[in-house]
């Protein structure tokens, strides 16, 4: 592992004259030495299927105040830590997400929670939902003057990141497997129109395409680094060359493989520039493992039901072996990296679909499910009625707490990870942690499972359990009351300087009510 | 027996649809495209008319009447009884099947849509067969992305772009398979005498324009060349063969090998108000498509020599240069592999997780599932090479013939077999073998590969096997998606009770049953009872193939249907043989057949079973495969192209 502190001279030798992409992270890396504020980042964490139901192993009990609450069953491992991110927590009970009839599910409810926005129709699978507008994260980085989008003046190397430990689902569909989407497209058919930003799932991949991978030994960086920007370089002229001969139609195909040859370029870049100096709050992280069989989400089978390969908890013969959470960790703590090298200021990252399909062990934690099997996918057994079969509640609610509690060691990795201000990078990074259901036996989307985490600079008031009402909505246990979701974003937007109206006035925005007081300072 | 309707006393063979089995009524779905940019589908028609649209054209072979389904009349193409329902929004007519009519247009046959000028990514397959054979590897590389599309997708979706990380696992299987590939031939890749920097350099651009064509599958332009000699420079400031190695790397990672461009001639322009004409593919495209259609790959010597000399431009050319194609070893391995992906079959190697109760009878040795898998995958090419080149049958001796290949572990898994010589005495030697008339096989859906992969770990499922052939096997037009399965209703009746819930039909404690259950109720019946019976007469093969006379709750099993639905209604068929010969005989294997391939050939799932153009192909093939796929290379739909705007 090397630390590194880029060196002018050597930056602007190794890239020649094309230096577009380095400039602004130069000038950005310079100013931040000279102790300027650090950016701020948002990072969004997924869980599936929501939390347990009737809300008492998630939510702190009635008796619960403002600012003096104990974290339950399944949020408690957030406090558990070494570094205790309860401080940091600002935990939002009271909003539901309103869809049309039939999008209240796992596929349609990712798609929903995600962008804010009616979805424009589904395929002819169960429940492929298409996005019918950029998800949060997109709509941020596009609008925000500091998150680093590429259309904004400083924008990061790789714009966002979209990461995940899996992706089997139900179906061969996208809406189950996807939180990130840019801004569909114009057209008729809704499945062509929408522009998923699919998570990758290989750890190595990611480690190599956004820190560069290895530096084959002996190599002279800048010459090599020439001969590989000739090589991009013919790339952009021959997509200049056949932009000439096609229709309009094709304009958006060649205009997004532009896009991934400019991300390419910015890869390359990365390999052959991680040679010189030390120090800094920047460290290229250890290769990661290779895992067989992730699933990528686009790997599934065409025609019918199946839920392909990938990475589970449980491994047969190898009870302490589980590359799930090995996986998760590392995507994570890459998620982690980028952000301290000012790759990237927004990212997604995704536990599994919102049908999960990875296996845990039939026992786990403690809880055995019905039947006692050997193991189980996660989201079949979900379906079970929790007032019938409560060992198998016992063992969802134990998942449950395995994510939060996975997700809590590297949020307490942010939170002693330097940051360039000399803050920690917690201080300087909103994470949202959300599901797509609240309750995944009957995809009820009442009282939805949300935490809010921040550090210093961000405003999220910390330690803080708030209780949403005044609004009209129902309760998951009774009674109104409840907001909508998207009011949780018109909350979020203004901390990264975006208006609200950029969601609230969007074609076919979901009910939202205002702002929310109370979460951000 | 089981069958959807008499015995029930429910059904009368008509099946109105009203708002789709989501039982909503949602608004006019848009007409369907074949595909979805990054989606990597592939498979599943979403036919022209939209899903939930109860208006005109709906997917449910409606015709301009709308959505209503037909009666049990027959389809277009199941001889003289068949005809879709028309304008009067569907009816419960009886008419006949008729006997292997194979389908001729129809007053509403619908129209496909006109293709457009396009660029056609390759799919991962292509790009890594293109490679080998452009530089004469001895293996293809495999980038580890795929880009959106599945695993086996039966064709390249069209739609497909290149994503930030398909664009780098492309580059880097090229810096890490590719470069270390080549690194030791370079000179014979390469050849050079010279040994001054000029010489290599003049040797370098021959191998660039040389090199450059054949990957990119036209000549190139001055410019073209221009830049890969800036490639080559940058290069060669190490050495030539560092500057040859980048101009390969340039060649099979640029746009221009990703992308088969189906654009016509370079010289197309807009008119005044900013569209292109309709034209054709030039030839270079023609000889590209061929390539791809029948070789997988880049098209050989003789394509490219055709295309340049005009006659690939001609339909006698094309006809011939097609005939000398089938007669090439490559293009029957690869067009073998279409039509066992046509039954989706390689989906069996990711579930190489059968129970392990149903291998009893291997030893521990043999029960390696993945090895058994790729046995079946094996077997399957053999069989079908066996069919349909080695004694030139159709695809209708696909699904009734009664012959089948086995090594020495499936001859284990699957007794029973007789061999024509001795029986296999390894797992490396497969052997000719015909299935006894008692376990009712009767070609490919009855072959383990094929029950394997559309099964579960330990039960068949009816609902994916039965899905599969409705969708892909007999082509029918796509079903709405199913309802919310967590409605009260819904839940009552896969449990087998009433939607209500206060009665029960069953135990429920099979696979059978439980089909009985959404076949009898609503509102599953609507779309089960179309879709469970061609799974309920392959009952007599469990989860991995293995023939059986009880099913899991050890019940006889009767798999005897009487088909309510098209494109078999109202014919019965007793057990899985009569099965495979109604699909013969009726035609319909046949004029599925058809529709697929043309599908694959253009890249786009074409999902109304009445089609126009598929219908007049269908008249004009013998179901023979170097006619199925002749015909459909020598259509006009394969070349035409709709200009676009600028």
């Amino acid at each position: 592992m090397s630390s590194y502190k880029f060196a002018r001279r050597s930056f602007l030798q190794a890239a020649g004259g094309a230096a577009t992409l380095l400039s602004p992270m130069l000038r950005s890396i310079e100013a931040r030495a000279q102790g300027a504020k650090a950016p701020l980042r948002l990072l969004i964490v997924h869980h599936p299927l929501g939390c347990g139901p009737g809300l008492t192993t998630w939510r702190p009990n009635a008796s619960a105040t403002t600012t003096n609450f104990t974290l339950p069953m399944e949020s408690a491992p957030f406090n558990a830590t070494a570094t205790p991110l309860q401080k940091y927590m600002c935990m939002i009970d009271g909003l539901n997400v309103v869809t049309p009839s039939g999008q209240n599910t796992h596929e349609g409810g990712l798609v929903a929670v995600m962008t804010g926005v009616n979805a424009l129709g589904k395929g002819t699978t169960q429940q492929d939902w298409a996005a019918g507008a950029p998800s949060i994260d997109q709509l941020l980085l596009d609008n925000s003057p500091s998150l680093g989008g590429p259309t904004q003046p400083n924008p990061t190397m790789f714009g966002s990141l979209q990461l995940g430990a899996d992706a089997r689902s139900d179906r061969n569909e996208v809406a189950p497997r996807v939180l990130s989407y840019k801004a569909p497209i114009a057209g008729s058919d809704p499945l062509s129109r929408r522009q998923p930003l699919y998570p990758d799932t290989s750890p190595y991949n990611v480690f190599g395409r956004i820190f560069g991978g290895a530096l084959p030994t002996g190599a002279d960086p800048a010459k090599i680094l020439a001969q590989k920007l000739s090589v991009i370089d013919f790339m952009k002229k021959d997509i200049a060359r056949l932009q000439t001969l096609i229709p309009a139609s094709e304009k958006d195909r060649l205009s997004s493989q532009l896009t991934s040859i400019t991300q390419l370029e910015a890869s390359l870049r990365q390999t052959y520039m991680s040679t010189t100096g030390s120090g800094g709050v920047c460290t290229k992280p250890a290769t990661p493992p290779m895992y067989a069989n992730t699933s990528t989400g686009k790997q599934m089978d065409s025609v019918t039901y199946t839920t392909g390969s990938g990475v589970d908890y449980y491994v047969s013969g190898s009870p302490n072996s589980h590359p799930h959470l090995d996986l998760g960790l590392n995507q994570l703590r890459l998620i982690k990296a980028a952000f301290a090298c000012d790759l990237v200021r927004v990212a997604t990252f995704m536990w599994s679909a919102g049908t999960n399909w990875v296996v845990f062990p039939g026992t786990f934690q403690g809880a055995t499910i019905k039947g006692s099997p050997q193991s189980s996918p996660h989201h079949p057994p979900s379906h079970s009625d929790p007032s019938g079969d409560t060992m198998t509640r016992d063992w969802l609610n134990q998942i449950n707490t395995f994510y939060s509690a996975t997700t809590a060691t590297v949020l307490q990795e942010f939170a002693t990870t330097p940051d360039i201000d000399g803050n920690m990078l917690l201080d300087n990074t909103v994470v949202v942690y959300l599901s797509e259901v609240a309750r995944a036996w009957d995809h009820n989307q009442q009282n939805m499972p949300l935490i809010v985490f921040g550090g210093k600079n961000t405003g999220v008031k910390g330690g803080t359990f708030l209780k949403v009402s005044g609004g009209s909505l129902p309760q998951q246990t009774g009674g109104s009351g409840n907001r909508p979701f998207n009011d949780f974003w018109l909350s979020l937007l203004p901390v990264f300087g975006v208006d609200g109206s950029v969601l609230s006035k969007t074609s076919g925005a979901l009910q939202s009510t205002g702002p929310i007081s109370g979460i951000f300072s | 027996m089981v069958i959807n309707s008499r015995s029930l006393g429910l059904l009368t063979g008509a099946v109105l649809l009203v708002g789709g089995c989501t039982g909503s009524i949602s608004s006019a779905g848009a007409p369907g495209s074949g595909g979805q940019r990054a989606s990597g589908s592939g498979g599943s028609p979403s036919g022209s008319g939209g899903t939930n649209a109860p208006g005109t054209g709906g997917g449910h072979q409606s015709g301009s009447g709308g959505g209503a389904m037909p009666g049990s009349g027959g389809a277009v193409g199941s001889g003289s009884g068949g005809s879709t329902s028309g304008s009067s929004g569907g009816s419960s007519g009886s008419g006949s099947s008729g006997s292997g009519g194979s389908g001729t247009s129809t007053a509403d046959c619908t129209a496909l849509d006109p293709i457009p000028r396009r660029l056609w990514r390759l799919s991962v397959e292509q790009w890594g067969a293109a490679v080998r054979d452009l530089l004469g590897l001895k293996t293809a590389p495999i980038p580890q992305n795929r880009g959106g599309e599945a695993a086996y997708a039966f064709f390249s979706d069209s739609t497909l772009g290149v994503d930030p990380d398909f664009q780098y696992a492309l580059y880097e299987s090229s810096q890490n398979d590719v470069l270390p590939a080549i690194a030791s031939t370079i000179t014979t890749l390469a050849p050079c005498t010279g040994t001054t920097a000029s010489a290599q350099r003049t040797c370098a651009m021959t191998f660039a324009q040389t090199l450059g064509a054949k990957g990119f599958r036209r000549p190139l332009d001055s410019s073209e060349v221009t830049n890969l000699m800036t490639v080559y420079d940058a290069g060669a400031t190490a050495d030539y063969a560092t500057g040859i190695g980048l101009v390969v790397q340039t060649i099979i990672t640029a746009p221009s090998f990703i992308y088969r461009t189906e654009l016509g001639p370079t010289t197309l322009a807009a008119d005044s108000s900013g569209n292109y004409p309709d034209t054709t593919l030039n030839p270079y495209e023609i000889a590209s498509q061929l390539g791809f259609l029948f070789l997988g790959t880049l098209p050989d010597a003789a394509l490219t020599a055709a295309a340049a000399d005009g006659t690939l431009s001609t339909s006698s050319g094309l006809s011939a240069q097609i005939d000398r194609l089938l007669a090439l070893p490559a293009t029957k391995a690869n067009l073998t592999g279409i039509i066992i992906d046509w039954f989706n079959v390689r989906q069996m190697f990711d579930k190489a997780n059968k129970d392990t109760s149903l291998l009893t009878g291997l030893s521990s040795a043999d029960s390696d599932q993945t090895a058994i898998v790729n046995d079946l995958y094996q077997a399957t090419q053999q069989f079908v090479t066996d069919v349909l080149w080695t004694n030139k049958g159709t695809v209708s001796d696909l699904v009734t013939s009664q012959k089948t290949y086995l090594n020495k572990r499936l001859a284990t898994l699957y007794p029973g077999a007789t061999f024509s010589g001795s029986s296999p005495s390894s797992n490396t030697t497969f052997v000719a073998a015909t299935w006894p008339s008692s376990q009712m096989r009767s070609g490919m859906l009855t072959m383990p590969s094929f029950l394997w992969s559309a099964s579960d770990p330990a039960k068949t499922s009816i609902v994916k096997r039965g899905k599969l052939i409705h969708d892909d096997v007999v082509c029918q037009d796509a079903l709405p998606p199913p309802v919310d399965l967590s409605t009260p209703s819904a839940m009552n009746v896969i449990a087998c009770k009433s939607p209500d819930g206060t009665m029960s039909l069953s135990t429920c404690d099979s696979e059978i049953l439980q089909s009985d259950a959404r076949m009898m109720y609503s509102p599953c019946k609507a779309c089960h009872t179309q879709m469970d019976p061609f799974a309920r007469v392959l009952q007599n093969f469990g989860p991995i193939g293995n023939f059986r006379t009880a099913d899991e709750a050890n019940r006889p099993i009767d798999s005897s249907v009487t088909f309510s639905s098209p494109p078999l209604a109202p014919q019965m068929a007793s057990g899985s043989v009569a099965f495979g010969q109604l699909l013969a005989s009726s035609g319909v294997i046949k004029d599925c057949a058809v529709q697929k391939i043309t599908s694959y050939a253009l890249g786009t799932a074409i999902g109304t079973y009445n089609t126009c153009e598929v219908n007049d192909l269908r008249g004009q093939t013998d179901g023979t495969i170097g006619s199925l796929f002749k015909q459909v290379a020598m259509a006009n739909i394969l070349r035409k192209r709709a200009g676009g705007a600028k």
